[in-house]
Order: C-alpha cells, then structure tokens, then sequence
C-alpha cells in the first residue's frame, strides 16, 4: 500500500469541514472492509482518507414514532443485534447477520455498505424494500435521498464527494406488516448472493394486499425494486396464481451479468424462484 | 476478451461510413476521452473511465489496420496505458456497415487487458464497454445527423 495522510475527526463538523478542505482527493473510510482490498490491490491511492470510526454519534441505532434510524457507522454485528432493529422487522435483523461472516460483520458499518455500492450486498435490498431513505450532508448542506435514488451504477452512488452518509430512515410499517430476506448462496455460506429477494407485504382483513414491496440483489448493476410485481399483487389475495405471476414480472425486471455465480440468463430464472419462495413466506 | 455490439443509425450508409473514418471525429464521440489529436495515420489522446472509486486514465492512439469501403468493413487497433493503476489495454476493433438508411454497424472488439486493471474483473469492464459503446451510439446518430 502507498502512503497517504491519515485523519481521524472526533465529531461530525469536524469531519465535515475536513473532508470540504479537498473532497476529490479524499477517502471517507468508516470500516475499512472494502476499500482497505482496493488499496492494498493498489486499484486506489488516495491522497488522503478520513477514518470516521471516532465520530460516535454516527453509531446510533433509535426507533421512535416516526420509525427506526440507523447510524451510518452502526456495524453490522450490532444491527443484528439491535432489538430496536429486530423490533422493526425481523427480517432487517437476519439480513444483517447474513452479510460475510463474523469478523466482517464486527468492522463492515451501514454507511460504508451503502456508499461502496456492490449490487450483490445484502443489507441494500431489505432496506430497500423497507422504503429506506439515505440522509446526507456537507459542510453546506443536507439532504434526503431515497434508496432507489443512491444507487447510480456498480460501484456508484449519487452521494457528491463532500457528502457524508449520516444515516438511514426507515418509516413505520403498515399494521400486521411481513417480511423476509432469502439469500441464494449455491457455493458457500459467507459468498455474496447469486441472486436475493426481499419481500414485505402487508394485507387487509379479506387478506388482499394493500402494501407489496418486493427488491433484488445480485439482479442488476444496481439493488432494484421490482414495481411491476408490486403493482400486480396490490389488491389481490397471494394465492398460487398471484404469487406466480409477480415471480415472472420480478424476473423480467432483472438485468444481471455473467459472473463467476452464474450466467445471467440463471441468475434471471433465480430472481423468479427465489421471489416467489419469498412470496410464499409472507403469504 | 470479445465483446459485439449492434448500432443503427438511420442515416445513408455513405454518411455513417464517412463519420467513422474520420478518426478525430469518431474518437471525440467516445464518452470520456480528452485531448484528441492527429497522430501520423490515426489519433492519440486519453479516455477517462471511473469505475466507483477506481479512475483510469487510459492514454494511447487508435489507427486504422484496414478498410474496405465497398464490403462495409474496417480493422481498427487501439493501444493505451493507464499511468495511475498500471495497466494496459490492447483492442482490435472490426467494423462491418450493411444495409442502408437505417444503416446498421456492427462492432466487434478483441480486448486484452494487460496488468493491474485486470483486477476490475471481467463482468465489470464488459459493463464498462457496453456503457461507453451506447454513448458512442448516440454522439454517433447526432454527428452523422449533423451533416
């Protein structure tokens, strides 16, 4: 690895105003689990990188009235952890303890999960399909950026290079709200997923769907909402029909690559497997 | 690695064909690249590629191997180096023009990566191509609409 300065802010200003200094010539670091590889594979060098591990108010995890929040910096151990995640949604809880293995999960954060981007992470797709918003700020500015919105390409964010990701919002869930993450792992248990679905669907008391979100991982260059499934099922009981059909509409909306877990035309027919496996759990 | 790509252009073959061997023209119309200048029969100059973090600054000249107006076809070789990852990157380029308003080109490219870019991996410098050839595509259709 080449030599770069190293800062380590005490506060969010403090960090904030560092990182204003010279935002192109900057590395925002939180856990270090991803781009620690790109430097040591030389991919990288960055003049200078802002370690953020000792801004501590990014760490929290609150639930209030208005709905859970999760600090950029919370690990994904803790996440998992958290009975104010679990209490949200169980599925949140599991799918953070899904991610890579142990010693991953007690270094890799929130934020730098989002802001490195990998289409086939996990904690993206639940959060997602839990209508996440990201909230970001600069030394100038604040703003609110919904899920769908942050993910640009592979690899790629909307964040602008003197952002920081502070944290992510999660609204309340309809009464009786399901949930569930499914992670297609046909090699290993720490691999990334072939493909992932996660499903949250709500119903009234003729058991018709009144809220559906269903998002991909591992589906496209970026984590994806399948809106035509959603649309299909609102309204409508998840009978067998129901729940094959969204399947097929989640799959068409699939665009995945040829990679080492699987040609994309596979990945594609997983999409629609594992949706409707996800379906059948929330029914 | 050979990746194809299909572009239609509705415009008279004549006019697509010219637009592509006028090399600083159609090097100007690849997303990303900079300081295009003439160099002995073909181009030089620098395509910028940004891959999240990783930014490529691919340097180098792009000539024409071989044309043969009346067949539709042409060989180009491009060759550039990466001076802040270390890398290179060797493309044979086949273009085969048929038909004629819409005129339909076809790119057929050879590419070998040499070096630290290899790293990105294969999936993800397919993308890349896809990304830029689509850009390609449409500067393309507005320089030959253009004319």
């Amino acid at each position: 690895m080449r030599p770069f300065d190293y800062l380590e802010p005490e506060t969010l200003d403090e960090a904030l105003a560092l990182l204003a200094d010279d935002p192109e010539d900057t590395l925002v670091m939180a856990g270090g689990t991803a781009i620690v590889i790109l430097m040591k594979q030389d991919l990288i060098r960055p003049a200078r990188v802002i370690g953020l591990r000792r801004v501590a108010q990014l760490r929290a995890i609150d639930s209030t009235h208005e709905g859970l929040r999760l600090g950029a910096l919370a690990t994904h151990g803790a996440l998992a952890r958290s009975p104010e995640v679990r209490g949200h949604a169980a599925a949140l809880a599991s799918t953070f303890a899904a991610v890579a293995t142990v010693r991953i999960r007690e270094q890799a954060t929130l934020g730098g999960n989002l802001a490195h981007a990998d289409p086939a992470q996990d904690p993206p797709v639940t959060l997602l399909a839990l209508d996440g918003v990201a909230v970001a700020r600069s030394k100038t500015r604040a703003r609110r950026i919904p899920l769908d919105a942050l993910f640009v390409d592979v690899f790629e964010t909307s964040l602008e290079p003197d952002e920081l990701l502070l944290r992510v919002e999660l609204p309340p869930l309809p009464a009786g709200a399901r949930a569930t993450y499914k992670k297609f792992l046909p090699a290993t248990l720490d691999d990334y997923a072939t493909v992932s679905v996660a499903a949250v669907v709500a119903s009234d008391a003729s058991g018709a769907c009144t809220h559906v979100r269903i998002a991909l991982g591992g589906a496209g260059p970026v984590p994806l909402r399948a809106r035509d499934a959603e649309r299909s099922l609102v309204g409508r009981r998840l009978d067998d029909a129901a729940i094959r059909e969204a399947a097929a509409l989640a799959a068409a909306a699939t665009d995945p690559i040829d990679d080492l877990r699987g040609s994309a035309e596979y990945k594609r027919a997983m999409a629609g497997v594992w949706t409707e496996r996800a379906l059948r759990e929330v029914a | 690695m050979k990746l194809d790509h299909r572009v239609t252009v509705d415009a008279p073959r004549a006019k697509v064909w010219a637009v592509l061997m006028d090399l600083p023209v159609a090097a100007r119309c690849v997303p990303g690249t900079r300081d295009i200048a003439p160099a002995g029969d073909g181009v030089r100059g620098t395509l910028d590629v940004r891959v999240g973090p990783v930014k490529l600054a691919l340097a180098g000249t792009v000539a024409i191997e071989s044309r043969d107006e009346a067949a539709g076809t042409a060989r180009f070789r491009a060759d550039a180096a990466d001076q802040r990852i270390g890398g290179a990157v060797r493309a044979f380029v086949d273009l085969a023009v048929t038909g004629d308003a819409p005129t339909e080109l076809r790119v057929s490219s050879d590419i070998a990566i040499l070096g630290r870019i290899g790293e990105l991996g294969q999936p993800l410098i397919a993308r890349q191509a896809d990304k830029v050839l689509a850009g390609f595509a449409d500067c393309l259709r507005a320089t030959v609409a253009a004319r």
